[in-house]
C-alpha cells in the first residue's frame, strides 16, 4: 500500500524523464557518444530483422535485444539506454508480437515487450505481456521490473469485472513477485502488495525464519492504519506466522490483540518451555486476562502468576530500592505552603466536607500499593477520619483503604476485615468496596472477593448493594474464570444479572446502574449478547422518564463495554439501541459504536463522529416554532448519522419504534444486522446503500413529523469522547485529533466543549505532552465551571503517576485560584493525588508491552471515569457518587521492569535478579533496513527501575537471555549458555 | 481427614479437617493456631465464606488452600457524641488558633514597623487607649492615637475570626509616623531600632503626660562613675536614664552579656583637672534600677564611609533566653535584689520535689500538685515596673536580614505570653516556630540576625511544702492479698 502511493509520482517522473530524454535526445543527437550511437544502431538493426519476414532470424534477434536490456544498468533517476531507444518501436513491437508464429520465439518477445511496456503509457502492458511470457524468473529483468509489476499488479486488481481466470493468472503472478521480495529483503513490498490485493494469506508460505519478525512487526504496525475488517486479518496473519515459528509468546500478544480466548488457550498447549509459558501468563496477567489452568502439570504456577498475588511483592521491592516507601500526606503533595499566599483564605474553611473527600483520595492515590500511609494504617486514626466524613463521603473515605492494601490481599483483607464488623452501613459498605479495589487484578484460588461480597448484593440496604456490586466489578474485571462465568447461584455474572431484574425497594436506580456498569466490567469486550440483551431488556422496560435518570446511563455504558474493541460484532446492537427512545437511544448506540472501535484508529468512524458534532440543537423553546421542517431535519442527521443514505430514507421516529421494539425484545443471537428493519441501517464503511426496506416505511410514515426534534446533544458529548477513545494509542491519529478538538472547542456547543478535555486527556493518559498541558491548563480557567472542572480532572489524568514537575506547579496555581470553589478546589486536590499516583510510580495507560496491546480493563475504566464526567453534576460531583472514581483502580498499574529468574534452590519458582539494563526513549524501527538500534539517549541502571511513557530497555550485557522481547513488567531471564564474561587483562 | 493449607494474613497453616464435625470444630482449631476468634473468622473456600453449621456447598479437597479472614483486637469504635463535641470546641479552638494572632500587611517596606508593633503589642502591661478625638491636637497626638488603635485591633480575637485573618493594614499609623517623624520617611527601609525607640518615646510621653506610667516600664537606670587611668582623681558620679541597653559588636564580643558589659566599660580622653591635660579616663556604669522589660539593641550597624551605608556586621551574638543582669548592677541594688534571688532557689529545689514525687504518684494528683506554685511579684513594692531579682526571660526578638539598616527585611519572633508558643511575624504571615528557630538568629550568616531582644522580668513562683509522701510500699503490701485470694 505504501509502496504505491510512493511509486505513483515516480513513475510519473520517469515518464517526464523520458519524453524530455526523447525530445532532448533529437537535437542532441550528435552529441550522442559513440557508445550509445552503437547502442541505437544495433537496437533499430534488430527491430529491422524482426520486421522483415525471415523467421529464422528472430529468434537470435530477440536474444541479442535481450542481453542488451539486460546488460544496461538501471537507476533511479535515468530510463536504462536500451529500453530509451527501443521506445519508439515500442509500438512496432507489438505489431511484431502478433505477427510471430512459433510458440517459444513469441514468448520471448512477450518477455521482452512486457519489460518495454514500462516506458509506455499502456497502463497493464506490463503484466498481459508477462503473463504471456516464458515466465522466466521474475528478478532476471531487475528489481525495477518487479517493483513496476507490483504497483500495475494492485492497480490491475482493482478494476472492476475482471473475470475469475484472469484473477488466478495474476495471483500467480503476485506470488512470483511475493517471493521475489522476500528473497531480496524487501518485505514490507511484498506485504504492501498483498495487502493491496487483500489477500495476506499467500504471506505465510513465503515467509523465512529470518524475515519473520520484521514482517510480523511490519503487519502488526500496519493494523492500526487499516479500517476493519483488514486490521484483524493482518493481526491474525501475524500470529499465524509467529505460529510457524514456534514464537508462542509473541503468538499470544497477537491472540491478545483480538481479544481471542481460545486462540489463547490454544497458544498455551502447544507451547512446551516452562518459562515462556510463565511469561504468558504473566502478559496475560497483566492484561487483566484471567484464565483457569485446570489440567496443565504446571497449573499452580501459572495461576499464581497470572493471577498477580505476587505483584504487590515487587512493587514494594521496586519502592524499597527507590526509597521511597516512607508514606507521603496529602498535605505533603498539596504543599499549600507554596500556594500562592492567602494567608488564611484557605485554612478558613480546613475541614469541609469536600475536602476531608479529596484529603482521603488523595491519600489514597499517593500511598496506593504500598500498605503503608499515615491516615489508615491505624486502625483508631483510620476510623476518626471514616467519621469526619458524612454518609457517602464515609463510603468513599472507607474504600480509600483499599487503595492503600492495593494488590496485597494478604494483609489488606485483613485489615478490612475488621471495619465490617463495625456498626454503620456507610463504612461497611465502603469496606466492601475496599476489598474489590484490594483485589482488582488479584485472581486468588480463594476467591475471597467473591465469597465476601456476593453475600451482599442481594441485600436490603441499597448502600451495601452499591458498595459490594462495583467491588465486585472492580474484582472481576475481565476475569474469564469459572467462579466468574458460571451460570449457576454464586456465580458473579449470574448473581449481577438477577440485580437488573431485581424488584425490591432496594434496587434503587443507583444499584440497577452500578449492576450494570459492573457486568460491563467484568465482561468487557466479549460482546457477549445475551448479558447484553437482558441490559438493553432492562432498559427498553423503562419509561422514557425514567430513562433520564442519570443512573440508567451507566446500564448504557455496560452494554458498550461489553462490546468494547469488537468492532462490527457490534453491530446488531448499534441497531437496536437506537430504538430507545431518544435522546437516550440516540446517545446509547453512539457509545456502543465508539466503543467498539477504541484504539483502532479507524479513521471512517472519527469523521462520522465529526459529522455528529458538527450538529447544532436550538434550545427546546426556540425549537418549537420551527418544529415539522428542522425536526425531521433533524432526526434525519442525528438518527440515520449515515453519510450515504440519509437522504433518501426519512425514517419516523415513533412509527418504527414499535416495530423494531417488538424485533428486538426477542433475543437475537443469530446476529443478522436485520434486528430493526424500521430502524435506519447503518451503512458500512464503504458506504453502501441503505437497505430497501427502509424507504419503504419511511414513505409509508413520512407524513407525521415527530413534534420536536430531540436535543441529542448528550450523543454529541459521547461523539467528542470517541473520537478521542478511537484515536488513542496511535501518535499520528492523535496528533490529527488534537488538531480537530481545537475546531471543536473554540466552535463547538457548550457540550462538546465540555467533553474536549476529556477526549484530550484520554489521547494522553499519563503521557503529560506540553501541549495537551497547556491546551487543559488554559480550560482549567474556563468561565464555564463544567469545562473548568473536567479540564482540572483531565489534568490529573495526563499527568497520573509521573510526578511532572509542571504540571505540579500548575496544579498549584489552579487551586490558588479556585480556592472559592470548593468542587473544583476539590477536582484539583484529586488532580493533584492523581499526579502523584503511587509516589510516580504508575501509570493510567492501558496501553502495554511497547504500546502494542490494550487492556480492555483498563480502557473501560478510564472510558467510564470519562463517561461519568460529561454529565459530572450528576454523577461524580453530586456529593453522592464519588466512589464512581475508584472505577479508575483497573488502570493503575505500576510501570516497572523487574527481572527474575528460575530459582535453583526451588525449581520451578522464581526469584527476583537485579541486572543492569539500559533504558531509553523508544526508536521507531518498523521497516528499517538492517538491524536498527532499538533505544536512544539510554541510561544504563540496575533493575527494578521505573520506566516512563515511551521509553524502552534492553538488557546491558549478554550475561542472560530475556524470554520475552519486550522488556515491561515482570520479566523472565535465562542465563545465556555462550556468555563469557569480559576478562580484563591486567597489564604488567 | 483431608488436610489443607490455611492462610491467614500472611501466614500458613497445615489444618487436618474433620468435615464430618461441625465446622465450628475446625474454626476452633483455627482460633488455637490464631486467636481469633471463631465468629470474627471468615473462612474463604473456592469463593464461599464457610458457614458455622454445615460445610454445605463447600468440598474440601486434600491440599487445597484456604483462606481465614480476621482480625485479632477490638472492633473499631465510632467517636461519641461527646467526642466530637469536643472535637467541634477543638476545631474552633483551632480555628481560633489559625486566625490569631493576626498579621500586618505589608504597605511597602514597612516591615520595620510591623515588626515593631508586634512587639509591643506582646507587652500586655501596655494598654493603652486610643485618645479621644477632641484631644487629638498636634501630630504626635494623632501618632498616639493610631497606634493604639491598630495595637488594640491586632489583640481583639473577634476582630481576627471576623476578618478570616486578612492581615491589618497599618495606614493611619504609618502615614503619622512618617508625619511626626520626618525621617521615617513613607514607604522606605528604615532602621528597626530607631522606629522602636522613636514610638517608645511617643507613647512614653503622651501617656505619662495623661498619668500613665508606662515609662516605668522600660526605665533602666545607670549610674556611671569615671576614674582617671593615669591619675587617682575620680570624676563625679553621673546618673543616666535610659529605655534600652546597647551591646555593642566588636572583634571581641561573642556572648550578648560581654557586648553590654563592653558598651558600661569604656575608656576616653577626658581634660584631667589634677594632670591639667588630656588623659585617658575610664567610665564605669552600673545599673540601680531594672525594669520589667529590658530591651537590648544589638548595635549592629556602622556607618561605612566608602559606600556611605549603615553598613550590617553578621558576626555572631550568642543571646540566652534567660538573662541573669546581676553582674551588671550597683552594689546597692544587688544587695536589694537578693532577696528574691534566694526565692529563685527555692523554687527550683520545689520543682526539682514535685518531678520526683510526680513519678510515684498518679497523674490526677500529680497535676495537682505540680501547679500549685503562686506567682511572686516582680517589682519592688516601692516601684512598680521595675524588676526584684535581675532575672529575664526573652520574650521576643526583632531579626533583621540584608546587608544594611536601609534595606533588608525585618521580623519579629515573639513568645506568646498565652500558649507560651513561639511564633514569627512575618508582615501578614504568622507562623508557629520551635526555640530552636530563635536561637538560629543569633548572626554568623545571611539568616535573619537579631536586632532587638525584649526581655522580661521572669516570674518566680513560691511552692507551699508538700505534704509528706506516702510510703509507695505500703499500697504494693496492700495489694498482695487479693492477688494471693485470686489465686487459689
Amino acid at each position: 500500500m505504501v509502496a504505491t502511493t510512493q511509486q505513483k509520482p515516480e513513475t510519473d517522473k520517469k515518464k517526464i524523464d523520458d519524453k524530455k530524454g526523447t525530445g532532448k535526445a533529437e537535437p542532441k543527437k550528435e552529441e550522442m557518444t559513440e557508445e550509445d550511437q552503437k547502442l541505437e544502431e544495433d537496437l533499430n538493426l534488430l527491430v529491422q530483422r524482426l520486421s522483415e519476414p525471415d523467421a529464422s532470424l528472430y529468434k537470435p534477434s530477440l536474444e541479442t535485444m535481450r542481453t542488451l536490456i539486460r546488460a544496461s544498468t538501471t537507476s533511479m533517476t535515468s530510463v536504462p539506454k536500451p529500453l530509451k531507444f527501443m521506445r519508439p518501436h515500442y509500438a512496432k513491437m507489438k505489431e511484431i508480437y502478433t505477427s510471430i508464429v512459433a510458440p517459444d520465439v513469441k514468448k520471448l518477445c512477450a518477455d521482452i515487450i512486457s519489460v518495454l511496456a514500462m516506458t509506455s503509457d499502456e497502463r497493464t502492458d506490463t503484466i498481459n505481456y508477462r503473463i504471456l511470457g516464458s515466465h522466466e524468473p521474475i528478478g532476471d529483468w531487475g528489481h525495477e521490473y518487479v517493483r513496476h509489476l507490483a504497483m500495475e499488479m494492485s492497480e490491475e486488481w482493482k478494476k472492476e469485472g475482471t473475470s475469475e481466470a484472469r484473477k488466478e493468472e495474476l495471483i500467480q503472478l503476485t506470488q512470483d513477485i511475493v517471493s521475489h521480495h522476500m528473497k531480496h529483503n524487501a518485505e514490507v513490498e511484498a506485504c504492501d502488495l498483498l495487502i493491496e490485493i487483500e489477500r495476506i494469506d499467500l504471506l505465510i508460505s513465503y515467509v523465512q525464519e529470518v524475515d519473520h519478525q520484521r514482517v510480523c512487526l511490519y503487519l502488526l504496525s500496519c493494523a492500526p492504519l487499516t479500517p476493519d475488517p483488514d486490521n484483524i486479518i493482518l493481526i491474525r496473519t501475524a500470529l499465524q506466522l509467529y505460529l510457524k515459528f514456534n514464537r508462542y509468546l509473541e503468538a499470544v500478544r497477537c491472540a491478545i490483540m483480538v481479544n481471542d480466548v481460545p486462540k489463547v488457550r490454544e497458544i498455551f498447549s502447544k507451547a512446551d518451555n516452562p518459562l515462556l509459558r510463565k511469561q504468558m501468563a504473566i502478559l496475560l496477567g497483566r492484561h487483566q486476562i484471567f484464565l483457569d489452568y485446570e489440567g496443565a502439570e504446571d497449573s499452580d504456577a501459572l495461576a499464581e502468576l497470572n493471577s498477580n498475588s505476587h505483584l504487590y511483592e515487587y512493587f514494594h521491592s521496586l519502592a524499597r530500592e527507590l526509597d521511597i516507601m516512607e508514606p507521603k500526606t496529602p498535605e505533603g503533595i498539596y504543599k499549600s505552603h507554596l500556594e500562592h499566599s492567602r494567608p488564611f483564605g484557605n485554612s478558613s474553611q480546613p475541614d469541609s466536607t469536600r475536602m476531608n473527600l479529596a484529603a482521603a483520595l488523595v491519600n489514597g492515590f499517593v500511598n496506593c500499593g504500598f500498605g503503608v500511609d499515615k491516615m489508615m494504617a491505624e486502625t483508631e486514626e483510620a476510623s476518626r477520619w471514616f467519621y469526619k466524613n458524612k454518609e457517602y463521603g464515609m463510603l468513599t473515605a472507607a474504600a480509600s483503604q483499599g487503595l492503600i492494601w492495593r494488590w496485597d490481599i494478604d494483609t489488606g483483607l485483613a485489615q478490612c476485615d475488621r471495619f465490617l464488623y463495625i456498626n454503620d452501613d456507610y463504612i461497611k459498605a465502603g469496606t466492601l468496596l475496599a476489598i474489590g479495589i484490594i483485589s482488582s487484578g488479584i485472581q486468588d484460588a480463594c476467591d475471597p472477593a467473591s465469597a465476601l461480597l456476593l453475600d451482599h448484593v442481594q441485600s436490603d440496604r441499597s448502600i451495601m448493594r452499591v458498595g459490594s456490586i462495583l467491588g465486585l466489578g472492580l474484582a472481576y474485571a475481565n476475569s474469564k474464570r469459572e467462579t466468574v462465568t458460571k451460570n449457576e447461584e454464586r456465580g458473579v455474572i449470574f448473581e449481577l444479572k438477577k440485580v437488573l431484574s431485581d424488584q425490591k425497594p432496594s434496587a434503587i436506580p443507583e444499584v440497577k446502574g452500578l449492576a450494570g456498569l459492573s457486568l460491563g466490567l467484568i465482561l468487557v469486550g466479549t460482546a457477549d449478547a445475551e448479558a447484553a440483551m437482558e441490559m438493553l431488556q432492562a432498559l427498553m422496560d423503562k419509561s422514557e422518564t425514567e430513562l433520564t435518570d442519570p443512573n440508567m446511563r451507566f446500564l448504557a455504558l455496560g452494554i458498550a463495554l461489553i462490546f468494547l474493541q469488537t468492532q462490527d460484532k457490534s453491530d446488531v446492537f448499534v441497531e437496536s439501541l437506537r430504538s430507545l427512545p431518544d435522546p437516550f437511544g440516540a446517545m446509547v448506540s453512539t457509545l456502543v459504536e465508539v466503543c467498539a472501535y477504541a484504539g483502532t484508529g479507524n479513521v471512517l468512524k472519527i469523521q462520522k463522529l465529526l459529522h455528529l458534532c458538527s450538529e447544532h440543537y436550538e434550545t427546546p423553546a426556540a425549537e418549537k416554532k420551527t418544529a415539522p421542517g428542522r425536526g425531521t431535519r433533524g432526526t434525519n442527521a442525528a438518527s440515520a448519522t449515515n453519510a450515504a443514505g440519509a437522504g433518501t430514507a426519512t425514517p419516523a421516529r415513533p412509527a418504527t419504534q414499535s416495530v423494531s421494539t417488538d424485533s428486538t425484545t426477542t433475543p437475537a443471537p443469530s446476529g443478522t444486522p436485520a434486528v430493526a428493519p424500521g430502524a435506519p441501517k447503518k451503512d458500512g464503511p464503504a458506504g453502501a446503500a441503505a437497505t430497501p426496506a427502509a424507504p419503504g416505511t419511511a414513505g409509508a410514515d413520512a407524513a407525521p413529523a415527530p413534534p420536536a426534534k430531540p436535543d441529542l446533544s448528550s450523543q454529541q458529548a459521547v461523539a467528542v469522547l470517541g473520537i478521542g477513545l478511537i484515536a488513542m494509542g496511535d501518535d499520528i491519529g492523535s496528533q490529527m485529533a488534537l488538531r480537530m478538538f481545537g475546531h471543536l472547542i473554540r466552535y463547538g456547543e457548550p457540550v462538546i466543549r465540555r467533553a474536549v478535555p476529556l477526549a484530550l486527556s484520554l489521547l494522553s493518559v499519563s503521557n503529560p505532552q506540553l501541549n495537551i498541558l497547556e491546551t487543559l491548563s488554559k480550560f482549567s480557567h474556563d468561565s464555564d465551571s463544567d469545562t473548568a472542572h473536567n479540564a482540572i480532572f483531565a489534568m490529573g489524568l495526563v499527568g497520573a503517576g509521573t510526578n511532572n514537575a509542571r504540571l505540579v506547579a500548575m496544579l498549584r496555581n489552579l487551586a490558588s485560584y479556585h480556592y472559592k470553589d470548593q468542587v473544583s478546589l476539590m477536582l484539583v486536590r484529586i488532580a493533584q493525588g492523581l499526579t502523584h499516583l503511587g509516589k510516580g510510580t504508575m501509570t493510567l495507560n492501558p496501553w502495554h508491552s511497547d504500546r502494542q496491546l490494550l487492556s480492555p480493563s483498563a480502557l473501560a475504566s478510564l472510558l467510564s471515569i470519562c463517561f461519568c464526567f460529561l454529565d459530572a453534576n450528576n454523577t461524580v460531583l453530586n456529593s453522592r457518587q464519588h466512589y464512581l472514581l475508584y472505577t479508575l483502580v483497573l488502570a493503575m498499574q505500576p510501570r516497572m521492569l523487574t527481572t527474575l529468574i528460575e530459582d535453583d534452590m526451588k525449581p520451578g519458582s522464581l526469584k527476583q535478579l537485579n541486572v543492569s539494563v539500559r533504558v531509553g526513549q523508544a526508536v521507531d524501527v518498523v521497516a528499517q533496513a538492517g538491524k536498527p538500534k532499538t533505544i536512544t539517549g539510554f541510561q544504563t541502571h540496575t533493575t527494578p527501575v521505573l520506566l516512563a511513557h515511551g521509553e524502552r530497555a534492553e538488557l546491558a550485557n549478554d550475561e542472560y537471555i530475556s524470554v520475552t522481547p519486550h522488556l515491561e513488567g515482570l520479566v523472565i531471564l535465562k542465563k545465556n549458555p555462550d556468555y563469557q564474561p569480559v576478562v580484563v587483562s591486567t597489564k604488567k | 481427614m483431608p488436610i489443607v493449607n490455611v492462610k491467614w494474613q500472611k501466614e500458613k497453616y497445615v489444618v487436618e479437617v474433620d468435615t464430618s464435625a461441625p465446622p465450628m470444630v475446625f474454626k476452633a482449631q483455627l482460633f488455637a493456631l490464631t486467636q481469633v476468634l471463631p465468629e470474627r473468622q471468615k473462612v474463604v473456600v473456592m469463593g464461599r465464606t464457610l458457614g458455622d453449621d454445615d460445610w454445605e456447598g463447600i468440598n474440601v479437597k486434600e491440599n487445597m488452600t484456604i483462606m481465614m479472614m480476621g482480625s485479632v483486637g477490638e472492633i473499631p469504635k465510632a467517636p461519641t457524641v461527646l467526642e466530637t463535641k469536643q472535637q467541634n470546641r477543638d476545631k474552633q479552638a483551632e480555628e481560633i488558633a489559625a486566625l490569631y494572632p493576626t498579621g500586618l500587611a505589608n504597605l511597602g517596606n514597612t516591615c520595620y514597623f510591623n515588626s515593631c508593633i508586634q512587639m509591643f503589642k506582646e507587652l500586655n502591661e501596655l494598654v493603652l487607649k486610643p485618645a479621644e478625638e477632641t484631644k487629638v491636637r498636634e501630630q504626635s497626638d494623632r501618632l498616639c492615637h493610631n497606634l493604639a488603635v491598630l495595637i488594640n485591633q491586632l489583640r481583639d480575637k473577634d476582630r481576627a475570626l471576623r476578618s478570616k485573618g486578612d492581615p491589618l493594614k497599618p495606614f493611619g499609623a504609618v502615614m503619622s509616623l512618617s508625619d511626626n517623624f520626618p525621617q521615617f520617611e513613607k514607604f522606605k527601609q528604615q532602621d528597626a531600632n530607631e522606629c522602636f525607640v522613636a514610638i517608645l518615646n511617643n507613647i512614653t510621653r503622651y501617656y505619662g503626660r495623661a498619668g500613665y506610667p508606662i515609662e516605668k516600664l522600660f526605665k533602666v537606670v545607670t549610674e556611671t562613675t569615671s576614674k582617671c587611668l593615669e591619675s587617682d582623681e575620680i570624676g563625679e558620679k553621673k546618673v543616666e536614664n535610659h529605655n534600652q541597653l546597647t551591646c555593642y559588636v566588636n572583634q571581641e564580643v561573642k556572648f550578648l552579656q560581654t557586648g553590654i558589659k563592653a558598651g558600661f566599660e569604656q575608656e576616653i580622653e577626658k581634660t584631667s583637672e589634677a594632670l591639667g591635660r588630656d588623659a585617658k579616663w575610664q567610665n564605669v556604669s552600673q545599673i540601680s534600677r531594672l525594669p520589667k522589660y529590658l530591651t537590648v539593641n544589638i548595635n549592629r550597624f556602622f556607618f561605612k564611609e566608602s559606600s556611605k551605608t549603615n553598613a550590617k556586621i553578621l558576626k555572631q551574638i550568642v543571646f540566652p533566653f534567660s538573662l541573669d543582669t546581676y553582674d551588671l548592677c550597683t552594689p546597692e541594688l544587688k544587695e536589694k535584689l537578693h532577696a528574691r534571688r534566694a526565692d529563685v532557689k527555692l523554687e527550683e529545689d520545689a520543682k526539682l520535689e514535685r518531678e520526683l514525687r510526680k513519678k510515684v504518684m498518679d497523674k490526677d494528683q500529680a497535676e495537682k500538685i505540680f501547679d500549685d506554685g503562686v506567682p511572686l511579684s516582680t517589682d519592688f513594692e516601692d516601684d512598680s515596673g521595675s524588676n526584684n531579682s535581675g532575672f529575664y526571660e526573652l520574650r521576643g526578638v526583632i531579626t533583621h536580614k540584608g546587608r544594611s539598616s536601609q534595606d533588608g527585611h525585618y521580623v519579629a519572633w515573639l513568645r506568646s505570653s498565652e500558649d507560651g508558643k513561639w511564633r514569627l511575624f512575618d508582615d501578614e504571615n504568622v507562623t508557629e516556630v520551635t526555640s530552636d528557630d530563635i536561637l538560629k538568629t543569633s548572626g554568623g550568616g545571611d539568616h535573619h540576625c537579631a536586632y532587638i531582644l525584649l526581655y522580661e522580668a521572669r516570674v518566680i513562683k513560691q511552692y507551699p511544702e508538700l505534704p509528706p509522701a506516702q510510703a509507695p510500699a505500703a499500697e504494693e503490701t496492700a495489694d498482695e492479698p487479693m492477688e494471693v485470694s485470686s489465686k487459689p
